[in-house]
This record gives structure tokens, sequence and C-alpha cells, in this order.
């Protein structure tokens, strides 16, 4: 079945790419941080802005990959500036900062996550000193993603296949059975990798070699 | 409702920063208590399937959908903390893959669906003597209470005004709170047809 990727450009090759992953975060944390802090002046942006395009461009992520995703921060946008009329005449600056605020932010976390595989990432979190289950909950969730999505997408087309035209309702509690089926099945997955795991030797740690 | 990065103001993203990792270091110890083994693989996977449930978008009235929160249904099937640690992670993948929800931001989005969702919520499905009715209730008053806070934390920042931020944001996640508890309530029903000894999974 076909997947979109969770991080498909952080297996090029690039200066960037080339950055340790502690580094990188720890940038990335930093710059975030002078973002939301910093003064709130046009040059101070600008010169962010222009730093941020710089990498984006010699660490060959495709720009139009940036704007699509940059695009999830259009539904608080609007919520912000419906709320303008109410406001006094502030009103355009302050939605015009957190847009740019907004936008270097997720601009950051883009070039992060898009040039550092996240397995690296995770090794990376994990000797920065994130608790053990975390890091091995989203390597969990990971891997696994996939492969729930995958049984989600052959119940719904099981489901297609028999009701021709259903109505409201009846999609409905469908669907919410669906959820159910799969909560079990992720279940009975569960313990089938922990039977896996714990024939390795997984005893709540992940032995490396 | 995840709020993105440079919505918030920095007096706003330090409070909340501060309670939602006070609150998810105390988790990640509790949980950690005698934990077995087992216990990761079922919260790696199950955070898979939350992750994957969100997916799925269900057709409300109109041409309008809703996607599942899934706090109060992750919390009565593992438990308040290990719920709070597995909505945590949700949000962090999201945010770090995907940019849904800032970094900075994290704790305000912890605190709108994480303790509201799995802390708040498992404390009324308590109240309600853990029954499934208790679970829409807590369900319905989750998702109001997660978009009210939204609403607070993006007013207390000077982005919205705050009144009338409130009143509409809580008012139009109403309906989606009825979603979010029908959903809640027959996917733990099915559940408890299907395999009734999942409900009964050690809660922590």
């Amino acid at each position: 079945m076909k997947h979109f990727y969770l991080d498909k450009y952080s297996y090029l090759d690039s200066p960037v790419h080339r950055i340790r992953p502690v580094i990188k975060i720890v940038a990335s944390f930093a710059f975030l941080i002078y973002v939301i802090i910093s003064p709130e002046k046009w040059w101070n942006y600008s010169i962010g802005f222009l730093g941020l395009l710089f990498l984006i461009f010699i660490s060959k992520i495709p720009f139009s990959f940036v704007v699509k995703r940059t695009m999830v921060i259009l539904p608080f946008l609007i919520l912000v500036i419906i709320f303008i009329p109410f406001f006094n005449e502030n009103g355009i600056k302050i939605a015009g900062l957190t847009f740019i605020k907004s936008f270097l932010s997720i601009i950051t976390l883009i070039l992060l996550t898009s040039t550092t595989k996240f397995s690296e990432l995770l090794r990376a979190l994990s000797s920065l000193g994130v608790p053990r289950i975390i890091i091995l909950i989203l390597s969990f969730m990971y891997r696994y993603f996939f492969v729930l999505v995958d049984e989600l997408e052959k119940m719904l087309r099981a489901v297609k296949l028999r009701s021709f035209k259903n109505n409201r309702f009846k999609t409905f509690s469908i669907l919410a059975n669906i959820v159910g089926v799969l909560f079990i099945r992720s279940y009975e997955r569960s313990e089938r990798v922990y039977n896996a795991m714990s024939m390795r030797g997984f005893d709540g740690e992940i032995k490396k070699l | 409702m995840h709020i993105p990065d440079g919505f918030l103001n920095t007096e706003t993203i330090i409070i909340t920063n501060a309670i939602s990792f006070g609150f998810l270091i105390y988790a990640v110890k509790k949980v950690n208590r005698n934990l077995h083994p087992a216990r990761i693989p079922l919260m790696g996977v199950t955070a898979a399937f939350i992750f994957t449930s969100q997916l799925l978008s269900f057709p409300l009235i109109g041409g309008t959908s809703f996607h599942l929160l899934g706090g109060v249904l992750i919390s009565v099937l593992l438990g308040p903390f290990s719920g709070l640690i597995i909505m945590s992670t949700s949000l962090i993948l999201q945010a770090i893959l995907l940019q849904h929800g800032g970094i900075l931001t994290l704790g305000a989005n912890i605190l709108n669906m994480g303790i509201g969702g799995c802390l708040l919520g498992y404390l009324i499905y308590k109240l309600f003597k853990s029954t499934l009715f208790g679970a829409a209730i807590a369900a319905w008053i989750t998702i109001v209470l997660a978009a009210g806070l939204c609403a607070v934390e993006l007013g207390i920042s000077g982005r919205v005004p705050l009144k009338t931020a409130l009143f509409s944001m809580s008012g139009a996640h109403i309906l989606a709170g009825i979603a979010e508890s029908l959903i809640t309530f027959a996917v733990l029903s099915a559940i408890s047809k299907i395999r009734p000894d999942l409900l009964a999974l050690e809660k922590t």
C-alpha cells in the first residue's frame, strides 16, 4: 500500500544532514526561544528568515514541500484574523507578528526533521535526557503507525465492498466499531511483539550491540 | 486545536510548560514503578493506535466531519497516567514530524488535551462509578474544556479577545464534544462485546 512518508527527505545527503543531531536539536530549540523573546523588529525576523532560507537551499529540501508543510498554521491564523474586528487598531500588527513568529518556528522544525533521520533524532533526544519510556513509545509509534494504517485501510475497504450506501448513523457506528476492533488488534499485536522481543532478551531495556 | 509556535507569549509558554512537564514527569515516575516489560510494547502500539484512529474522520451534521481525540478512551483502557504519557508522545510526534502544534507550545497542548483529556477525564469517569455512560460524559467535558483552555491561552497571550474567544470556541466544540462522547461510548461498548477482558487491563 502507498503511504506518505513522515520524514522522507531525511535520507538525502548534504552538509546540513551531516551535522550531529544533538547540535541540530539544541540549535533549533535555541532559535525557537530566540524567535519568541527577541525584539519585535523587521530586520531581526528578516535575518532569521534569510538564514533559514539559506539552510534549506543547501540541504536540498524542495521548497514546495516546505511551503506545503507551513500551511498547517493557517487555521490558527484565520482564528486570530476573525477576531481582529473586535480588537483595537493593534489587531493587524498582532496578526502579522503571530504569523511571522509561527512561520519562522515551523520552518526551523521542518528543517530539523527533514535533515535528521528519526532514529538518530530519538538517539539524540535520549542522550539529552528524555525519559526512556517516552523514547521507546515514540519508536514504537513510528514503527507501528504504518502497520495500523494498513489494517485500518483494509477494514475500510471491506466496509466499502459490503455496504453500498449507508445512512449517517450507520456509518458512524460502523466507524466506531472499526476503531474498537483496531484497538483489539493493536493489543493482540503488542502481545506478539512482546513475545518476539522477550525471546531476544528484552526486559524493559533495548539491548544494543 | 494543536497550537503552533508563535501563538503564545512568553509567560503563557513558561506557565503551561511548567504545569505539563511537571505532571508528565510525575506520570513517568508513576508508570516506571514496577513496570512490567510487556507494558512497553502495549503502550507503544496503543499510542500508534490512537495516532491512527485520529486519522479517521467521522461524518457529522452537514458536510462537517470530526476526528477522535481519544484522551478519555485511552485512559479508560490503560489508566490515566499511561494515557497522559501516550497522549503526550502522540503530541510530540505530531509536533516534530508533522508540525501539528509547536515545540514551545507543547506544554499548552499537553495541558489542553493530555492533562484535561486523560487525568481529568479519568477522574470524571471514576466519579460516574466507571460506567460507559461516565466515559461518554467525561469525553464531552474534556473536548469542551480543551477548546476553552485553548481560547484562554490564546486570550492571555493577547492574540484573541479572551471573552469572545472563550464563548465562541467552547460553543463551537459542544457539537464536537457530543461526537467524541458518542464515539468513545461506541468504541468502548464494541470492545466490551468482543474482548470484555481488555476493559480490565491494569490501570496506571
